[in-house]
């Protein structure tokens, strides 16, 4: 059963979320294209250039904004509004349809950022491409993952990996305090929508409250040891990095893990359609 | 025969206000049961707890001796009193989503159903006039091999020649075996196609009996009953 939630899931918000892909795909080809053309080399297409790349930079927000608005709307409908008629007579269990609406909105989410940073990643490319030779243009790689490993004594690789994470966490929490708040919306008998709102306002601003302490408190303790070391050292700015990310990352994982239980309790246990 | 539904001191309230009083109910199966009573007296209420879309404040709801939850969903088929598909859907998606849900979802019969009453299963919800979207509800609905149907103003808001077919779908697609609950207020229409009537007044039930019994004993209809029962 849990396959084919899953399978109706992906179908109906693959509807949107396919084309939306493609969207930022075609931008990438056709900026890839104008860049790799030299066409902007003339000054007489600098506003071209600017204008294109502002529609580029607006159009990336507009299809994140959408897709946030979709996930909301599209849980606060089949699950606490009409359709929830259809959702919660399934013969399937409360949690299985948590679950597949959570992982299903998360791994979209992922995939449009995955999209995005692919295509400013190419469209930066095909400029370095375009102005340098091609040995010149991977020896500039090379030449910055060493400088980059010599500057901050890590690997570009290890400095990556825990943003990568972070980025992933962010989504299932920016995911999951949307939907815990309609999960408590849902407990009023008036004003639904105006009672989630406010709880994700509320639970939003405490969450920035909270990061920021801990931010602080992490940076002012770890920011000790590098005053300590007797050397300023390589390798002591890279456990002042890691540190600082391990314990925001750890930090959102227990967010996710309360806005989850709280989505969970309040759909098994406290179910109130309208 | 089984108990197909029985509530036990079965409460509701919404805030200070209680939608649902003390119910204590059993249901015998293979019956077709109206569950009568005037607006906001609770019908619907009961029918959402019967179907899990509520939780009770107090008391015990068992469905073929189950609480209410994925087996109870199994052997329910329940229609809400509106419309409740994604409108951009196209009938055959939904037909193919019940398939896939529901083991005794039979396709074959709900596609004729819906060749009989010509209507296109490439048509879009959205696209239809709200009579002929219940219909294809009520064809969802009672395509299933259900236990338990549970029917919450199946007539409401159609017109007369509508509501003959949807009481003829009703009674050609049942077994034997199988439990009808129909909630409604217009009792003259139904009273009929009913064996057994259950009235419902400020979330209490005060009477539950079987149709022969009141025709006999009180030399009444169930029409002139209630209108009895619920003057204002």
């Amino acid at each position: 059963m849990l396959g084919k939630l899953f399978k109706h899931e992906f179908k109906e918000t693959g509807k949107l979320l396919i084309p939306l892909n493609l969207v930022i795909i075609c931008y990438t080809v056709i900026g890839a294209i104008m860049l790799g053309s030299r066409l902007f080399d003339d000054d007489h297409f600098a506003l071209l250039a600017a204008s294109s790349l502002i529609l580029y930079i607006l159009s990336i927000f507009a299809i994140f904004i959408v897709t946030f608005i979709f996930f909301t709307v599209r849980f606060y409908k089949t699950m606490y509004s009409s359709q929830g008629y259809l959702t919660h007579t399934l013969p399937v269990s409360t949690g299985s349809i948590i679950h597949t609406k959570v992982l299903v909105s998360v791994f979209w989410v992922v995939v449009t950022m995955a999209v995005t940073m692919f295509s400013v990643f190419a469209m930066v490319a095909v400029t370095i491409r375009t102005h340098l030779s091609y040995d010149s243009f991977n020896s500039f790689f090379m030449e910055f993952f060493m400088e980059f490993n010599e500057e901050f004594g890590m690997s570009f690789g290890s400095f990556l990996l825990p943003i990568m994470l972070l980025i992933i966490v962010g989504c299932f929490e920016g995911m999951l305090t949307v939907y815990a708040s309609l999960s408590i919306g849902q407990l009023f008998n008036q004003y639904r929508i105006l009672a989630a709102i406010v709880t994700y306002v509320i639970i939003h601003i405490a969450v920035n409250i909270m990061g920021t302490v801990t931010m602080f408190i992490t940076e002012f303790s770890a920011m000790d040891s590098l005053f300590i070391a007797e050397e300023f050292s390589d390798s002591v700015l890279g456990s002042f990095y890691h540190t600082l990310f391990s314990v925001s990352n750890i930090e959102h994982i227990i967010l996710c893990i309360i806005f989850y239980a709280v989505l969970y309790f309040l759909t098994t246990r406290k179910l109130n359609l309208e | 025969m089984s108990t197909i539904l029985e509530c036990k001191d079965l409460c509701k309230s919404y805030g200070s206000k209680t939608a649902l009083h003390n119910v204590n109910l059993a249901i015998e199966s293979g019956h077709i049961i109206g569950l009568l009573g005037p607006n906001g007296s609770g019908k619907t209420t009961l029918i959402k707890l019967i179907n899990g879309l509520l939780t009770p404040s107090s008391g015990q709801l068992y469905i073929n001796q189950n609480p209410v939850g994925v087996e109870s969903k199994k052997i329910v088929s329940y229609l809400p009193d509106h419309t409740y598909l994604e409108s951009n859907l196209r009938v055959r998606d939904v037909f193919s989503y019940f398939c896939d849900f529901y083991e005794d979802f039979e396709e074959q019969r709900a596609y004729d159903m819906l060749a009989k009453l010509n209507i296109n299963p490439s048509d879009r919800l959205k696209t239809m006039s709200k009579g002929t979207k219940e219909k294809v509800q009520l064809i969802l609905v009672m395509s299933r091999r259900a236990k338990l149907y549970v029917l919450d103003e199946p007539i409401a808001g159609v017109d007369p020649a509508a509501r003959d077919y949807i009481l003829n779908t009703i009674l050609s697609n049942y077994d034997e075996e199988a439990t009808i609950l129909i909630s409604t207020h217009l009792i003259s229409d139904i009273e009929n196609i009913l064996d057994q009537v259950i009235f419902i007044r400020q979330g209490q039930i005060c009477l539950s009996s079987s149709v022969d019994a009141i025709r006999q004993e009180q030399g009444k209809s169930v029409d002139a009953l209630f209108r009895e029962v619920f003057r204002c």
